[in-house]
């Protein structure tokens, strides 16, 4: 019976892999992070500054959800990299891993700032009357 | 004296997470409060995510993401709770 073994969740530690695509990987690596720190700080600016709930929740969540989109990005690439040159599949399930929770804060984010925004401003629609009136 | 950017993005995350959270307390309506957990929520995994690689162990990873569901079903219940109740 296969029982579960703690080193199977950590990662190992990643080859001194030297050469033009190692710096080109880390090149890209910093320019995401760095990214998506600009990102995470506009969306707490955009929380901290801005008047109505409209404006924060599309300031706040987008520039969030582009912060956090950069970060999977980058730790996509990093998690493959090293899935091909060392070998270890933990790296591999990190890529896979980054992307489910993308996915899952994308569509819970949506999902929660949908009906956040309409319980705080109604939306007006139009009755048939009015639209004839026009 | 080389930077780890990986740790150094997740502690910055995890400050931003803090600044998102304090916003929660002015408020000064749920719906306000709701908005800034949610932002909180998601750069906190984003700090998580930064924090696997940094620390090596996807445990870091799942728990996050577990947390982060847990947390966003909790404001999506509350704002429908809200969302009816008479103001």
């Amino acid at each position: 019976m296969h029982s579960f073994r703690y080193y199977d969740t950590m990662l190992p530690d990643s080859q001194e892999v030297t050469g033009m695509s190692a710096l080109i990987l880390d090149v890209i690596l910093y320019l995401l992070l760095l990214a998506a720190l600009g990102f995470g700080a506009i969306s707490v600016i955009g929380l901290l500054l801005f008047p109505d709930i409209r404006s924060r929740s599309f300031t706040g969540l987008r520039a969030g959800i582009l912060a956090i989109t950069l970060v999977t990005v980058a730790g996509m690439s990093y998690g493959i990299y090293e899935w091909i040159t060392s070998g270890s599949i933990q790296y591999l399930l990190y890529a896979i891993g980054s992307i489910m929770m993308l996915i899952l804060v994308l569509v819970l984010n949506r999902i929660a700032t949908d009906i956040v925004c309409r319980s705080s401003v109604p939306v007006f629609v139009p009755s048939s009357d009015e639209e004839e009136k026009e | 004296m080389s930077i780890d950017i990986w740790l150094f993005t997740a502690i910055v995350f995890f400050i931003l997470t803090i600044c998102a959270v304090l916003r929660i307390i002015p408020g000064p309506t749920l719906n306000d409060r709701l908005i800034a957990i949610n932002v909180a929520v998601t750069l906190a995994c984003a700090g998580s995510l930064a924090l696997t690689v940094a620390a090596g162990s996807l445990l870091i990873a799942l728990i996050s993401g577990l947390l982060a569901c847990i947390v966003f079903a909790i404001t999506i219940r509350c704002s429908q709770t809200h969302k009816r109740s008479p103001v």
